[in-house]
This record gives structure tokens, sequence and C-alpha cells, in this order.
């Protein structure tokens, strides 16, 4: 049991956690684009669905890698941090130094957080045309009530604006604007516009609704990562 | 002669000679004497007002395409190198630093100046990204070449300021990474992508965090942990001119 314990508290353990990632992020990032087609549907599905569904597993090892190495390494940093939690606390003399361990839980909240993505998130993109209404999930539904879009002197898109309507189990809710890097928020539900095509034969709109559980928690994850850099940084500045 | 051009090939023009003049002065910050500093510090300020230039004909943050990535990246490593270059006057350091910085400001040009921003790319998260990204950028450059004047010369305070530099750019490419996560999540409704660019970026990271721990294990110190910060910078450098040329990165429909 100590050996065991001793193995995850060890720095050399997490150093070669790093290699093992390192490793296998290099292969994935060839591998990927030399399975294009076979990786085509990867964004579009919660992971642990689009995994069961590949198969295919001479191709998708890494990705069970990659998924068992961050297990390890959540109970590797989980470890460490209860070590120094529990038995170095005291000789720490300023919040600087605690740095390490915030970016650890860090690191779990972000794994939580793609965890969660990978198997309950939802993603589901509709091509709306004007005054049409789509259904979302669980009796809601969009309709799109107008387009509007902004080219600059080159014909390039800089600007466009998807008004829509959304109504919810027989109940017409209130009409809002959607603009690229705006998205609306209706229910458990982001809304998102992908693009627009104005057109005089009719108008539509391309719209991403996604359920993403992991999201908060990836962002808590971020955000300790975030203090927990910038203390990482405070406390080495002399050494 | 200059009245033939059009209003673009006049702006084309301008940014071209606004990279290469400001690099020109770097390179004299190799000269021997005390104007050394002097000149490249003048290249420094002509290359911020390139980069201001730029975000006038741009509308916006010049923040947006390769060009003035790279014109930013250089202009970080730049600003690093400044501020340490009067307390360390290793040759090698000197050296690597002004050359990596002039060759970054070249390389800048070899990219088409684009003067149209997504809208995806108007929010303030997007330009915290880049920003962050290629400071962070500036700091592992400048922390490669102390880790190359730590190998030529053997001084342990090289060593040190490779470390510390690495750990810098560490934290800032840390943040850079949430905060392109968050703008991604605001622009496309997801925080991740499974592409070979995404992988590398990540990769960057975690070779990083691997060299900031290796310092600390015995045997693994000094020298190869210096080469590891050093082949940290090539990944990082990789992660940016390799992904989308030798390794495809086809565009994401999103």
């Amino acid at each position: 049991m100590k050996a065991i314990l001793n193995f995850f508290l060890s720095i050399r353990t997490a150093y070669w956690f790093f290699v093992f990632f390192a490793v296998i992020m290099l292969w994935g990032s060839i591998a990927l684009p030399g399975n294009l087609a076979f990786f085509s549907g990867i964004d579009d599905t919660p992971l642990f669905r689009w995994l069961s569904e590949a198969g295919n597993i001479g191709t998708t090892w890494w990705i069970y890698g990659l998924i068992a190495g961050l297990g390890l390494f959540a109970l590797n940093t989980l470890v460490c941090t209860g070590e120094a939690l529990l038995f170095r606390v005291g000789r720490i003399n300023t919040i600087a130094r605690l740095s390490p361990q915030i970016m650890h839980v860090g690191v779990l909240f972000v794994m939580l957080g793609h965890l969660l993505t990978a198997s309950m998130g939802m993603k589901l993109d509709l091509d709306i045309r004007q005054g049409e209404t789509k259904l979302v999930a669980e009796g809601a539904a969009i309709t799109l009530v107008s387009v509007r879009e902004e080219l600059d002197a080159n014909g390039y898109a800089v600007d466009w604006e998807a008004v829509l309507r959304w109504s919810n189990g027989g109940k017409t809710g209130e009409v809002r604007s959607l603009r690229p890097a705006h998205p609306l928020h209706m229910g458990s539900y982001g809304i998102f516009s992908k693009s627009v095509n104005v057109d005089n034969k009719g108008s539509s709109a391309l719209i991403r609704v996604s359920r993403d559980p992991g999201a908060p928690w990836a962002l808590l994850g971020g955000v300790l990562l975030c203090l927990g850099g910038a203390g990482f940084v405070l406390a080495r500045m002399n050494g | 002669m200059f009245s033939d051009l059009s209003a673009e090939e006049a702006r084309t023009l301008i940014t071209i000679f606004s990279i290469l003049v400001p690099a020109l002065f770097y390179g004299m910050g190799m000269m021997e004497g005390k104007h050394s500093r002097t000149l490249f510090l003048l290249g420094l300020v002509l290359h911020g007002l390139s980069i201001i230039y730029r975000g006038y004909v741009l509308g916006g943050i010049p923040l947006t395409e390769k060009h003035d990535n790279v014109s930013f990246m250089a202009f970080t490593t730049a600003v690093v190198y400044w501020r340490l270059s009067a307390a360390d006057t290793s040759p090698w350091y000197q050296v690597t630093s002004i050359t990596a910085v002039s060759l970054l400001a070249i390389a800048s040009l070899l990219f088409p100046t684009i003067n149209t921003i997504s809208p995806f790319m108007r929010t303030p998260w997007f330009t915290l990204h880049m920003f962050l990204l290629y400071l962070s950028y500036g700091f592992f450059g400048v922390s490669a070449c102390a880790g190359i004047a730590y190998l030529a010369e053997g001084n342990a305070d090289r060593e040190r300021l490779q470390y510390q530099l690495a750990a810098y750019g560490w934290a800032v490419y840390t943040i850079a990474l949430v905060a392109g996560s968050v703008w991604f999540f605001i622009a496309y409704g997801m925080y991740w992508l499974w592409t070979s660019r995404e992988l590398f970026t990540t990769l960057c990271w975690f070779f990083f965090g691997l060299y900031l721990h290796q310092r600390y294990l015995k045997g693994l110190a000094g020298r190869p942990a210096a080469i590891i910060g050093l082949l940290g910078y090539l990944i990082a450098l990789f992660a940016y001119f390799g992904v989308g040329t030798i390794i495809p990165a086809p565009p994401v429909q999103f």
C-alpha cells in the first residue's frame, strides 16, 4: 500500500505522465488528419458515444490511452494535493506556495468537465429558413423570425443577426437576437449562430443548439489553473 | 513611380517596410558598443508603430491572422529580451535572442495581410487569448535563447533564467488556453475540438509542464532539462508554423 502511495506521490511519476501525454498527443495529432473521414463526426457527438459507435480500436486506441492516462494522472494529482495540504501546509508561509496544488485541483476540475461533456453533452445543428419552426428537445422549439447580414466592401461578412422566437411547452417566449460569438441561453441550452444566408428567395440561418453540463466545471478548473499559474510564477520568481 | 500603386498595393508596401526597418534595427542591436541597446530599442519602437498601423488598417486589434500574429510574436520576444538585456550581456544569449526576433519579424512577411476580421473574432476573449498566447511565445523564445547560452557557456545563471522565463511563459500560456476555451465556447458552443492543432497546442502545454518538473529530478536536471526546454520552444513553433503545413490541419466545419 505504501509503495503504491509513494508511486503516486512521486514527482517522477508526474514527470512520466507528462512524457506519456506528450507522446500520445503527438501520435493523435498525426493520426487525426491521416484518418479524416473516420474522425469526421468526433466533434458532433459526445466522445464516449462516438467511441462506442466508431469501433475500430486500431485507430482509436490512443484516445483510450489518453483517457486511461488521465484517470491515473487524476489519481496522482489527488494524492499529491492531499498529501501537500495535509502534511505540508504548516510549512507553507505564503499563499503563492499553494499554487501548484491550486493548479492540480484546476486540472481535476477540467478533467471532470471533459468527463461530463464526453458522457452527457448534446449538440444539434439546425438549418432553419425564415418563418420556419424547428423542435430542439423536450417540447422546446425555435422559430427564425428574420435575418440580417452586414458585408464589407470586398463582400466578406463582418456581422450578422438572426432573430429567434423561443417556445417551450406550447408557451411562446420572447423574441431575441442572436449574433456570432454572442450566444443566447434558453433554459439549459446554449444557442449559437454559425452562419446566415440572406437570399431573395428566402433567408436562412445555421444555428447550433448545445447542452454542455461539463462546461461550468471546466471553466472553474480553468479559473483555478489561472490562479495557480499566477501563484506558481510568484513562488518561483527568485529561484 | 509610387503614384501608379493602388491603395491596397501601397498598404502592402508600407507593411513590408514597417517590418524590414525594425528588423534591421534589431539586427544592429548585435553590434558591440554602448549604442547597441538604443538601436534595438529604436527597432522596438518602430515595430510597435507598425503594429499600431496594422490596427488602423484593420479597424481592430491586429491579432486575427498570421502576418499580424507572427509580427506580434516577434514584438513580444523583443520586449522580453529588451527587459532583460541590460542585466545579461552573454554574447550567446544576445546573438540568439536578436536573431530569433529578427527572423520572426521577417517571417511575418511570408504571410499575406488580411484586412477583414471575422465576426467570431470580435470578442474580448479572443483578443485576450491571442495576446497572451503570443506573449507566452515571447517568454518561451527568450527562455530557449537563455538555454542555448547555458548549453554553450555552462553558466548556471542562464539555466535559472531559462527556467524562470519558461515558468512565466507556461503560466501565461495556461491563461491563454483558458481564455481561448472560453472564446471558443462563446463562438461555437464547444470548448474542445479533436483536431491536430488542438492536440499540438495541448502537447506544448504538457511538454513545458514536463520541463518544469524535470528540473527537480535528480539525474535529469541541468543540461538534459535545458535541452528539453529548448525542444519545448521548437514544439511551440511547430504548433504554430508546422500544423497546417507539415501536419495537415484541414479547416473545421463548425
